[in-house]
């Protein structure tokens, strides 16, 4: 263990062991067989949150990693990036795990996550991943050094499955350096080829590929107004510039957008900000003009505008690429893929009037109509299965709330006189909802001809209340 | 061939020539209603394809949705959509299921929408084509912005329904029908098989209708 530099980070690596970090400087290169060094940080409570939260966390984390190095990997709930090229920038590798640590742990802190997480630095991707998964804290420098210390770790940090796991206790293997010492033609009959390969990339003798993180597409610009103004049409005017830019950046990337932000920035009042969603990714800057002017038809400039931005940081690839690489016609080619009839309705519907507003019908199996009648947003996907309907006459009205019906001589009024037709239907909601409903419905029609929806309720005696309309 | 048979056939083979006491334009593409009885009493033997249709209507829940409902099932199941501005209240889906609607078809426009959007949206639907047909409650809709649904509906070869609950004066809608009570009260104290008075009040290009009443038989 002489020759070992086990250092655990910040504190006792960087400040007791500073020969260390002058020593890697001018060492590393003769002694690493790559001339890489990674560093792994795993985050042990991100395994414990459901996946599509972890990731969205973890490609967070990404983004400030990048920061420090430009090429960045993320392996579950682990980040693993190379810093060896980063070093002189930073000022060391004391410097830079200082910076890390504050970076990240600041990131955890707008995230809302518990500031846990642990490091791993070695000149491999997967030792360094191993030694973080394994809680320690370890920095390795040379490639010499990583079997030995990774010998010493226990083989629940490796990428084993239950079946392996199961195998391997049997064996009475615990730590890796176990491994090592069984014959590699029986261990790959029992528990496969995949951890041999693993442990192999861990000490350098087989490459390591690796897929890198790329930061998100994330597009803005904004237009510094010399004097404010409060006339819609030159701002309109001056969005078809920042429109322009934007149609250039997909242009350029080959991208559509199908979502973006625009900010009019007041003086006085708060910022208006117009939220422009499409049903389809679009490049078409007529598309978002007419979105953009459906926006402002509601929301008028009251006071001066002193900045407008547009910022846009949701992207998806062209699907329209042509078939042919040389077009016989180019400016056809060039053509922008119409855009749908419906979808722009829709689109610029819902800018105008919310997206609250424009409703799609939905229906639960429920004996209860207030239950089953529901409404849902657009672009809700339609419902495979054909639902099961009740014979029972429904009106096609419903109430949102029932209405009391008065009572006069014995006689129900609604807006006239109300009579009974046909009935009772009892309905009854189920004991473990909230609203007890105990009702007797009863089809009654007004003197006017209007037939109703009738119901008696059965918890409140004497009361009569109208529910629905048939039309 | 003697001259009058002459101006006969020449006056028939076109469609754009309409005659006095033609029941309905020649060119007048009908869906039918569904209701046998609706269909003899409509000119042309059902809705217009195209137009903007009026329904007078004092108090919702008459049955005017009842005699629109076989149109708007064939057309759902022909694919097209329906959109319903402003309904007067919340719908009860399972009234258009049992009624053969395909649901995922309809898209519905609350009716907290202020007139001017409800309008615009009723314009704009028109001219998408891809409403099979558009239907509007509203109370406070201009002539002139009738004029413009109707319109729209005739560029854009496709169908709106405004419901109101009185007659606009000269109004130019393609036909203009007033729902009423059935004056039979015995019949209607049953659930089924209710009876409403039908009266065409307009129909573009046909004089036969005026104050032409009819009752029907509605389920």
């Amino acid at each position: 263990m002489k020759n070992l530099e086990l250092l655990p980070i910040p504190n006792r690596i960087f400040l007791k062991n500073r020969k260390t970090e002058t020593e890697l400087s001018k060492k590393s290169n003769k002694n690493s067989i790559n001339s890489s060094l990674w560093c792994a940080l795993f985050f042990p409570d991100l395994l414990k949150i459901n996946l599509s939260e972890q990731k969205k966390i973890i490609s967070e984390l990404a983004k400030t990693i990048s920061r420090f190095s430009s090429t960045v990997t993320i392996d579950s709930a682990t980040i693993i990036f190379e810093i060896k090229s980063s070093l002189r920038y930073f000022g060391g590798i004391r410097k830079i795990i200082v910076e890390i640590d504050i970076s990240v742990k600041e990131k955890l802190k707008l995230l809302i996550l518990k500031n846990t997480f642990y490091y791993g630095i070695s000149p491999t991707i997967n030792c360094s991943s191993i030694i973080a998964k394994s809680k320690k804290n370890l920095f390795i420098d040379k490639e010499s050094k990583i079997k030995s210390i990774l010998g010493n770790i226990l083989i629940e940090n490796l990428n084993l499955d239950g079946r392996q796991k199961k195998i391997f206790l049997s064996m009475g293997v615990k730590k890796i350096k176990d491994i090592w010492r069984l014959p590699i033609s029986g261990l790959k009959k029992r528990v496969g080829n995949e951890i041999i390969l693993q442990l192999n990339k861990a000490i350098g003798l087989e490459p390591e590929l690796i897929k890198r993180y790329s930061l998100p597409e994330h597009f803005t610009s904004s237009y510094n107004l010399s004097y404010p103004i409060i006339d819609e049409n030159k701002a309109l005017l001056i969005l078809e510039k920042l429109l322009n830019k934007l149609c250039v950046f997909l242009q350029k990337r080959d991208l559509c957008t199908s979502r973006f932000l625009v900010t009019l920035k007041n003086e006085k009042s708060e910022d208006i900000r117009l939220y422009i969603k499409l049903r389809q990714p679009s490049c078409s800057k007529n598309h978002f003009m007419v979105l953009i002017k459906a926006h402002l038809e509601n929301k008028k400039i009251l006071s001066p505008i002193t900045e407008i931005s547009l910022n846009a940081n949701s992207f998806q690839q062209k699907n329209n690429a042509p078939d042919f690489m040389l077009p016989s016609n180019f400016n056809s080619a060039n053509q922008k893929a119409p855009v749908d009839k419906l979808n722009l309705f829709i689109e610029t519907l819902t800018a105008r009037i919310g997206e609250k507003s424009l409703k799609k019908p939905r229906y639960i199996d429920h004996h209860c109509p207030e239950y089953s009648a529901l409404e849902g947003k657009t672009d809700e996907p339609p419902i495979k299965k054909a639902p099961k309907i009740l014979q029972n006459l429904r009106p096609i009205w419903l109430f949102s709330e029932p209405k009391k019906l008065n009572r006069y001589n014995h006689q129900l009024y609604h807006n006239q006189k109300i009579s009974l037709i046909s009935g009772p239907e009892r309905i009854e909601s189920s004991w473990w909802e909230q609203n007890e409903n105990q009702r007797d419905y009863y089809i009654a029609e007004e003197g006017c001809g209007v037939r109703l929806w009738v119901f008696q309720d059965r918890t409140k005696p004497g009361e009569w209340f109208v529910h629905g309309i048939f039309s | 061939m003697p001259n009058s048979i002459f101006i006969e056939s020449i006056l028939n083979s076109r469609n754009d020539i309409w005659r006095l006491g033609d029941e309905a334009p020649k060119n007048h593409n009908v869906y039918s209603s569904g209701l046998k009885n609706l269909d003899n009493f409509l000119p042309g033997g059902g809705w217009p394809q195209i137009g903007l249709i009026e329904i007078i209507i004092k108090h919702y829940g008459l049955g005017e949705l009842q005699i629109l409902m076989p149109l708007m099932r064939n057309l759902t199941a022909q694919d097209k959509l329906l959109l319903w501005i402003c309904p007067p209240y919340k719908i009860c889906t399972s009234t258009l299921i049992k009624a053969g609607i395909d649901i995922e078809k309809l898209l519905i426009i609350n009716s907290e929408v202020s007139t001017k959007d409800a309008l615009w949206a009723a314009e704009q639907a028109l001219q998408t084509q891809k409403f099979g047909i558009v239907l509007l409650w509203h109370n406070d809709v201009t002539r002139n912005a009738m004029h413009r649904l109707l319109l729209a509906t005739k560029n854009n070869n496709t169908l709106g329904v405004l419901f109101k609950n009185k007659k606009t004066e000269n109004s130019q809608s393609s036909i203009v029908l007033k729902l009423e009570r059935s004056s039979s009260n015995e019949f209607n104290k049953k659930i089924k098989n209710r009876k409403i008075k039908l009266q065409i009040l307009r129909m573009a290009g046909s004089l036969r209708s005026r104050k032409t009443a009819t009752e029907i038989t509605i389920n």
